[in-house]
């Protein structure tokens, strides 16, 4: 790991202000020019130049990122995840491949950098000390582990926030596979096993935060409020949170912090205080490695106006993972960030839902 | 927290609509039979017969085509233990949830909608009908759209604001020349007539047509909802029979309003939406919820991904 792990907390600031200082068409081009590089490129970008109509490292502007297309998502699920991987990052590689859920089809794969890793888990600490946990505590670490990046987050949480995390493990593939098989009764057994997990450990130490899912939290609430209420805080992220769950959840946790992110196995968006007693849940991005913009749905390359819905379009932009135009499976509200981000936020994220007849089927 | 279904309005001109879970579940199939035994109609006259060209005949059948398949989706969601704590339905919708929430026996209701092609025809001279959606801009003033700034044109639905923030979204009803004109003077897509539409539903035009159906609704049996029923017209839930009944009464010819519907079902608890049925477009509506639709098989397992996610208990759904 990078030496600055268990640096002290300014050191990490640091890196954050660092990062929201950068001017995003400058960063564009430098990430466009390091994975087209001629001799130090990424195999998968320097293969897809060779039928571009143009010459990428043309690119001066952010906005321009446009002109590549959406990026094919299934180039993630069958090739070979090094290959995004600009040659000038010394082979071998060593490390983890990280996977998408999965709990809809095959899952996408990425490879993450040691760099990649602490710029998630440094975004992540920054979450938690604007939301209002305190290091040295002690942490549930409640969320799928395995392939998924959010099962890191136990790392993150001890050595970047100097914690103690204890952990349980959920399989997010298996209790989608029963509920999308209708198997209702098996679902909820799979969840009363978590449960059982959770408030055991819950009730007998002395736990401070829980990290979970909203649908786990939820179920937790219910089963156990006595635990959920003596929690400290809890940061929820990986299924859809409604304002109705967020106001329950605050309501459940009283002045401790509710925190929450949206995001994914590539880029992720750490949430701003609520709005509007929950109506409006806005997050902002890893900027400038990651960065999302709201786009018509029928017109992916029009951002839509502030206020205005549409689909989610992420931009990945680390100095060694290029993913430009993710055109996610989730709707959103375009978000002015005004002064206080360099970038658009999005809110109210929510499954993606396309018009299958036009608005005329109203009536 | 509450799992409330929304019921779109208009009917049914689609034969095709439902014929996956019509041939996935047998639930389905026994209600078409029971309406078959109750109004006469073949279950194929219901679901795949192009409607007749005659007016009320085409409305009542398009009628019982919707509401047969809303409440099929109903019974089978019923059966994978999914229950509305709450319900609510735009126009046939309305009707339709009322049914769903027990004010009504489905017989009753199906006798009703079947009721209607008995409806006297229009005189041979009077002036065309016609329905038309209309997408205003955010600020521009929808009152210029319709009565009494512009004459003929009545004001049939408000649907509120679309998804994207951008327009309100207004259903017009009128004399098909003035809804044409309207429709000639603003930019293209603003106001789209609905064709095939021959009725100016939910406007004074329909008086006639509701002064008919009264005396069959005022025999039929209407109770209170089991569970809470958000009405259309105003922004109140719907607690007695009678209430109930004077919904029926007022429908064809009173404007409806998503906005209410909407409202109605969140106060009553609603934490996650079903569209039931394919009357409300996807992406379109605002809702202040999550929102699943469900018309065919695979949107059984979206909704039971988001009942999860949501945390919904579904116990505790059916209980409220």
């Amino acid at each position: 790991m990078p030496a600055l792990v268990g640096a002290p907390g300014p050191r990490y600031a640091a890196l954050t202000e660092r990062w929201l200082a950068e001017d995003i068409d400058d960063w564009a081009v430098r990430v466009v020019r390091r994975h087209f590089d001629p001799e130090g490129g990424s195999p998968y970008w320097l293969a897809r130049a060779a039928d571009l109509p143009f010459d990428p490292r043309d690119i001066t502007r952010y906005d321009e990122l446009t002109s590549l297309g959406p990026f094919p998502l299934d180039v993630l699920r069958e090739a070979d995840p090094t290959g995004l991987v600009p040659r000038s990052v010394p082979r071998p590689l060593t490390g983890r491949i990280w996977e998408s859920g999965g709990t809809t089809g095959s899952p996408c794969r990425v490879y993450y950098t040691e760099e990649m890793i602490l710029h998630r888990g440094v975004w992540r600490r920054w979450s938690f000390v604007t939301e209002g946990f305190e290091p040295e505590r002690r942490w549930l670490h409640a969320t799928p582990t395995g392939p998924h990046l959010i099962g890191n987050g136990a790392w993150e949480i001890s050595e970047l926030y100097a914690s103690l995390v204890y952990g349980i493990d959920m399989d997010p593939r298996w209790v989608k596979r029963l509920i999308r098989a209708g198997r209702h009764k098996d679902a909820a057994d799979y969840t009363d096993h978590l449960l059982e997990q959770i408030s055991t450990v819950l009730a007998t130490q002395p736990v401070d935060y829980l990290n979970t899912t909203p649908a786990l939290f939820a179920a937790l609430a219910r089963r156990h409020p006595d635990l959920a209420g003596r929690l400290a805080g809890a940061r929820l992220s990986g299924t859809q949170l409604s304002g109705d769950m967020y106001r329950e959840f605050v309501a459940v946790l009283g002045e401790g912090p509710c925190g929450v992110s949206y995001g994914n196995t590539f880029g992720n968006a750490a949430s701003l205080p609520a709005e509007r007693d929950g109506d409006l849940l806005p997050y902002v991005p890893n900027y400038p490695q990651v960065t999302m913009a709201v786009v018509d749905k029928a017109d992916w390359r029009r951002t839509v106006g502030y206020g205005e819905g549409g689909q989610v379009r992420l931009t990945v932009l680390h100095d060694d993972l290029f993913l430009p135009n993710v055109l996610e499976r989730d709707q959103a509200v375009r978000h002015d960030t005004g002064d206080g981000w360099p970038c658009d936020g999005v809110a109210n994220v929510r499954p993606l839902q396309i018009a299958q007849s036009a608005p005329e089927g109203l009536y | 927290m509450t799992i409330g279904y929304i019921l779109g309005g208009g009917i049914s001109h689609d034969p095709g609509a439902g014929a996956e879970l019509y041939d996935a579940f047998e639930v389905m199939r026994a209600l078409y039979a029971d309406i078959s035994g109750w109004t006469g109609l073949t279950p194929a006259r219901i679901r795949t017969e192009e409607l007749p060209e005659e007016q009320e005949a085409r409305q009542a059948i398009g009628a019982i085509r919707q509401a047969a398949l809303a409440l099929g989706i109903h019974d089978i969601l019923a059966e994978q233990g999914i229950r509305p704590g709450a319900v609510g339905g735009l126009s046939l919708g309305a009707m339709s949830s009322s049914c769903l929430a027990g004010s009504i026996d489905r017989e009753a209701f199906f006798g009703l909608l079947w009721q209607t092609r008995l409806t006297p025809p229009p005189a041979p001279d009077a002036p065309a009908q016609g329905l038309a959606l209309a997408f205003v801009p955010i600020g521009e003033d929808t009152e210029t759209y319709h009565e009494p700034a512009r004459p003929g044109v009545h004001l049939a639905g408000d649907f509120g604001t679309a998804f994207d923030g951008t327009k309100a979204m207004l259903m017009l009803a009128g004399y098909r020349d003035a809804l044409e004109a309207l429709s000639a003077q603003v930019p293209p897509g603003t106001v789209v007539i609905l064709p095939g539409v021959t009725t100016a539903v939910h406007s004074p035009l329909r008086q006639a047509a509701n002064d008919f159906l009264a005396p069959y609704i005022e025999a039929v049996e209407f109770r209170a909802p089991t569970i809470p029923l958000a009405s259309c017209l105003e922004d109140k839930a719907l607690t007695t029979g009678d209430q109930v009944r004077d919904l029926f009464l007022r429908n064809a010819v009173t404007p409806i309003s998503m906005v209410h519907l909407i409202s109605g079902l969140a106060l009553s608890g609603t934490r996650l939406g079903v569209v039931v049925g394919p009357a409300v477009p996807e992406g379109v509506i605002a809702f202040p919820f999550p929102v699943v639709h469900v018309e065919k098989p695979e949107h059984l397992a979206d909704l039971s991904t988001a009942i999860y996610d949501l945390g919904i208990d579904l116990a505790l759904s059916r209980g409220a």
